[in-house]
């Protein structure tokens, strides 16, 4: 990935600020702070793009660097005298860094894959997800049952398609690693 | 912690790909022995479920904050040409029937960019199936070869391949044009091809009627006749690409690190080896060098299209992509006296047949950025 290209840089950015936002705002609890820490991470990735060479390396970068401008501004806040608020102690372990990793990319992963699939077929998915049986749907959507069956079917089988290049990837960083 | 780090996003791919119901039990046991390693995982699992939904319809919209990114930080963005471009359009630019517009400035600055680089071509070369090597003339019309099965002529610059039905198979032609040059072709299928600067193309002096296969090197814009049992393939560096009947630029230059298949209509299908992606019209592939991976992405097919018309086309471009095409084509080296003048972004829409100056100027006028010539290379600064 050439970060030099600004098409590139951009590209990245509009994919991946919503997970980088999400994550900060795991630790920061204020969703709005949230977006202006992602911010100021995605503009140190801007000033350190040309070391950068995949994106799963940027990723993993941006990640660390989240983490600790979340933890800066919790300090902060912490000395601040109108807070009395401790940081959780467990908020500063490891694990809880790579719960919210998972979490993010999971569902980054996952809203990716829905939102490749038409309009109709993706409300069918994500009520399907909700646990909600053929003839909720139908009733939410207006639909016959039978079209939510077809729907489905072919949604579902679509998915896996557009989950299935992920594998490639996968596969390989996994070889990697 | 950078190996953990790169196991979950592994392990997040996992979770995304059980949505679709479809993980090998390889992968299965991985999940399983994730969501086992710690009592909080199976909470976590539900808790993405249910946020990938409600997370669904958030409406942060990531164009916004790139704006604000955009200011905030100060990133370059804005075409600074166009700008100017709009100014001068009025007074300096005529609208050709095509709708391409040609940009002709004034050449200024004559102590700093004196001597004229315009881009002469020399010959482009035929070489035939028994290693003959022939000189093709831009200008006139010849015929080449007119036996009872094959007949090559050049007509108007285009090179017409026609065979009786009886032709022997394995008879191969070499054409390559040099730089500045470009040349068109004619198949005996009735695909027209046309090949940009410094191109080989190698190709059957008749096709088969099972396939159709052709040598790259280079780049060229294809329109392929439609033949639904003869599949027309392009064989590239890194794969091919393979199409019943389309038009679409293939760029392939040994000099980029990557491949550029751009569709203009029908459908393409890229091919090399580890993936096989489906393109469909103003989709561009990527194919990079050494990596596995086909990246498609949405572009504007006039880019790809721009040396067809003779121009170069450059759309929100940064300054380091630009000169370094033009480098290559003017066969002169740029020096950067501040780093930061390379990520400087352009619009430009220029002739490439010109001279070098004219494009430069147009840059400079801009006031972001200027050029010093000495010989061969040009210092960038500000």
């Amino acid at each position: 990935m050439e970060f030099s290209d600004n098409y590139i840089f951009k590209t990245f950015y509009l994919r991946n600020f919503k997970t980088i936002s999400g994550f900060c705002n795991s630790y920061l609890k204020d969703s709005e702070l949230a977006r202006d820490v992602a911010q100021e991470v995605f503009f140190k990735l801007y000033q350190n793009r040309l070391q950068l060479t995949t994106e799963e390396h940027a990723r993993t970068w941006m990640y660390l660097a989240a983490k600790n401008l979340c933890i800066d501004h919790l300090r902060k806040l912490k000395f601040r005298p109108e807070t009395l608020n401790e940081i959780p102690e467990a908020i500063l372990s490891d694990n809880y860094f790579l719960d919210q990793i998972t979490e993010q990319e999971a569902i980054r992963n996952i809203q990716l894959a829905i939102n490749n699939l038409p309009e109709q077929t993706r409300k069918i998915i994500l009520l399907s997800i909700q646990e909600k049986s053929n003839a909720e749907i139908a009733e939410i959507l207006n639909i016959s049952i039978n079209s939510v069956k077809t729907l489905k079917k072919n949604g579902y089988q679509k998915l896996r398609q557009i989950l299935k290049n992920e594998y490639i990837i996968f596969l390989l960083t996994g070889f990697l690693s | 912690m950078e190996k953990e780090i790169s196991t979950r996003i592994q392990i997040a791919k996992l979770i995304a790909k059980s949505v679709g119901g479809d993980l090998t039990d390889e992968e299965k046991k991985l999940l399983d022995q994730w969501l086992e390693s710690d009592p909080s995982h199976p909470q976590l699992l539900k808790n993405i479920w249910q946020k990938s939904v409600q997370q669904m319809d958030n409406k942060l919209t990531a164009q916004q904050e790139w704006q604000k990114f955009v200011k905030n930080y100060s990133i370059p963005q804005k075409s600074f040409v166009l700008k100017h471009f709009m100014k001068y359009a009025a007074l300096l630019c005529i609208c050709l029937a095509g709708g391409m517009i040609y940009y002709f400035h004034p050449i200024k600055n004559e102590r700093s960019l004196t001597a004229i680089m315009t881009p002469t071509p020399s010959q482009v070369v035929l070489t035939l199936a028994n290693g003959e090597t022939i000189y093709l003339g831009a200008s006139q019309d010849s015929t080449i070869l007119a036996d009872s099965n094959l007949t090559i002529r050049q007509q108007q610059g285009q090179l017409i391949y026609q065979n009786a039905s009886t032709v022997t198979p394995g008879q191969y032609n070499t054409i390559t044009v040099p730089k500045y040059g470009e040349y068109s072709l004619q198949l005996t299928d009735g695909t027209q091809i046309k090949l940009n600067s410094e191109t080989t193309l190698r190709y059957p002096v008749a096709f088969s009627n099972k396939s159709r296969e052709v040598w790259l090197q280079g780049e060229g814009y294809f329109q392929v006749s439609h033949q639904t049992n003869a599949p027309f393939t392009v064989h590239l560096r890194q794969g091919s690409v393979n199409v019943l009947g389309t038009d679409f630029n293939i760029e392939a230059y040994p000099w980029n690190a990557a491949i550029t298949t751009t569709l203009i209509h029908g459908s393409i299908r890229y091919e090399n080896g580890q993936q096989s992606k489906i393109l469909t019209p103003g989709q561009q592939s990527i194919v990079r060098d050494g990596e596995p991976n086909i990246e498609i992405r949405k572009v504007d097919v006039n880019i790809a299209m721009a040396w067809i018309h003779g121009q170069f086309y450059f759309k929100q471009e940064t300054l380091e992509n630009i000169l370094s095409s033009l480098s290559q084509w003017y066969d002169i080296e740029f020096f950067y006296q501040q780093e930061e003048l390379k990520h400087l972004c352009f619009t430009v829409e220029t002739d490439r047949f010109k001279d070098i100056s004219g494009i430069l100027n147009l840059i400079s006028e801009t006031g972001r950025v200027q050029f010093r010539r000495n010989g061969k290379t040009i210092q960038v600064f500000h």
